[in-house]
């Protein structure tokens, strides 16, 4: 187990020194992304939406910011970036003649989408405390948990996307049609419950609805034992159900 | 006298239901330099797939060094090294950085990785090019780098899975120089390749690969001389010349005769009595020669015809 989890870090570790090369184009979009946001929603839009569960607008809207990054950055390392290395790269052919197998692979992209939703969420939340966003707190040492669980579980819906599709183009079908509606209806500009019953139930079913529970609980300093263990708990098994089907899926196509 | 690196015992793999490999049986001794020979889709990847465990087998019994690849791959893994067919090189990352990661993908200590990977890219005539980027090699330098990172575990079993397509004479014979060095030191090498000339240069021993069954394992030489001995003569397809030699074939059994699609092809065991043919005939030869490997291939392999097909 030991040497399976040393070989999985070698894997992060390889997608990290390809991520530092171009350090400064890799991490512009998640981190402009939600910038933009906070400017032109919480700061523009803001001004004009009455107090949300008693908060700003822009107070509302500011965790749920740390999911997106770490849904973005772990969708798309994980759905193009793996695709590429996969098959134009075919990177993981010459790795399975080492004592890296299929196993190995996979877990250390989990690893490295986890961490890189850590960190990538945890560089918005210290933005958003520059700007006044949120207090900081002891509640905020959650900020980077979160970050990783929801990589994890939307890296894995990369990792399933990537097993799927036929070629790199369809990529867009599943960013237009499954991607951007979790964006859009996983609480983060508006209360879920605003939603049809129908819409709830499928939104909390995905795993960025709790993430940004989670974030929105921690930054608010309203986190109670029971929402931590509820959410924290359908999150994880969320994750777990999507990384099986992703990693079983992928290991198929990884094998030659 | 030490037990074989590859020992496999009816060896099967099916996709459903076709039999990549139906039942292969072949032994590759310590040192040995091993030729697994056999047209495209004989089985010779399939068994070289088995061989690391990337897949596993659907019957048969296979030791790699006393291992078996399929419960053991890691532990296969660690004392072999591959030269894959596609060059597979981390176009991401330089030609040290991709060294220093298979270095520490095949566990060399960390202080060791550097200095390991100089020494092989030194080896290989690489060492200026440490800090380029992959698409800056020549396809000769990415077949060498391919090598190196096969060398950084340093392998007692080296899999050279058709090593040389596509390369210029000078860069083959660079790596066939290096497969001879590797042979002084010992290591065991089992090699696929489509060029008999190659295999014939390099190998001990060879297997001929059909339909997933071995149909005979020995060394170069001796299947040539049970097979195919003495001289072949090469000519050009044309009616004339057909005629003549099919005429003197039927009468004279020294004659063998076949057809291929590059030309027309008589055996004989003696040089002499081709000569006295071409005298006799009034016929001049595109080339004349000993027969060699690619000739057992092709017979064996039902690659060519005889006359009286």
């Amino acid at each position: 187990m030991t040497e399976t989890l040393l070989l999985s870090l070698h894997i992060a570790r390889r997608n990290w020194v390809v991520y530092r090369k171009d350090f400064l184009a890799n991490i512009s979009p998640s981190l402009s992304d939600p910038l933009f946001m906070v400017f032109s929603l919480g700061v523009g839009l803001g001004a004009m939406v009455p107090p949300l569960e008693g908060r700003s607008y822009l107070e509302f809207m500011a965790p749920g910011l740390v999911s997106f990054t770490a849904l973005v950055t772990s969708f798309f390392e994980c759905s193009y970036g793996f695709y590429i290395r996969m098959t134009f790269e075919n990177v993981f052919l010459a790795m399975l003649t080492t004592p890296l197998g299929v196993r190995e692979i996979l877990i250390g992209e989990f690893i490295w989408v986890g961490l890189k939703g850590a960190v990538m969420g945890t560089c918005v939340a210290i933005f958003l405390a520059l700007f006044g966003a949120f207090q900081v707190s002891w509640f905020a040492l959650l900020i980077p948990v979160v970050g990783f669980f929801v990589g994890i579980g939307c890296g894995a819906m990369g990792l399933i996307a990537s097993a799927c599709v036929r070629n790199i183009n369809q990529f867009q079908t599943v960013y237009a049609w499954i991607i951007s509606p979790l964006l859009f209806f996983s609480g983060i500009f508006f209360p879920i419950e605003q939603m049809p019953k129908l819409a709830q139930v499928i939104t909390w079913c995905l795993p960025l609805s709790h993430g940004v529970r989670l974030s929105q609980l921690a930054f608010w300093q309203t986190l109670t034992w029971s929402s931590f263990f509820f959410h924290g708990s359908v999150l994880l098994g969320q994750c777990l159900i999507l990384s099986a089907i992703g990693y079983r899926l992928c290991a198929k196509r990884l094998r030659p | 006298m030490s037990s074989p690196v590859i020992i496999a015992d009816k060896v099967v793999k099916s996709f459903g239901s076709f039999h990549a490999l139906a039942g292969v049986d072949l032994e590759v001794q310590p040192g040995e330099c091993f030729g697994l020979l056999g047209p495209n889709g004989a089985g010779k990847s399939t068994f070289i797939n088995l061989a690391y465990g990337a897949i596993s087998r659907t019957g048969g019994s296979l030791k790699i060094m006393g291992l078996d690849p399929e419960t053991q791959a890691r532990e296969v893994k660690k004392r072999i090294g591959v030269v894959t067919q596609e060059n597979a090189l981390d176009e991401s990352l330089t030609v040290e950085e991709n060294m220093l990661l298979y270095a520490a993908f095949v566990g060399v200590p960390s202080a060791e990785r550097k200095p390991r990977v100089n020494e092989l890219l030194e080896y290989m005539s690489l060492s200026h090019k440490a800090g380029e980027a992959i698409k800056a090699l020549s396809g000769g330098m990415k077949r060498r780098l391919v090598f190196v990172r096969a060398l950084l575990s340093r392998p007692e079993l080296l899999i050279l899975d058709e090593p040389t397509t596509g390369l210029d004479p000078a860069v083959r014979h660079l790596l066939w120089q290096k497969v001879h060095e590797l042979r002084e030191q010992k290591v065991t090498i089992l090699l696929t390749t489509h060029y008999m000339h190659e295999a014939e240069l390099l190998c001990d021993r060879v297997a001929i690969l059909n339909k997933g069954q071995v149909l005979q394992t020995a060394s170069p030489k001796a299947m040539i001389d049970e097979s195919v001995p003495g001289f072949m003569g090469i000519y050009s397809i044309d009616d004339r010349i057909k005629q003549r030699l099919e005429s003197s074939a039927s009468k004279d059994k020294r004659f063998h005769l076949t057809f291929r699609s590059s030309g027309i092809y008589l055996r004989t065991e003696h040089i002499e009595d081709l000569l006295a043919l071409h005298l006799r005939e009034q016929i001049v030869p595109l080339q004349m020669r000993p027969t060699n490997l690619e000739d057992v291939f092709l017979k064996m392999t039902g690659e060519e015809l005889a006359a009286h097909d």
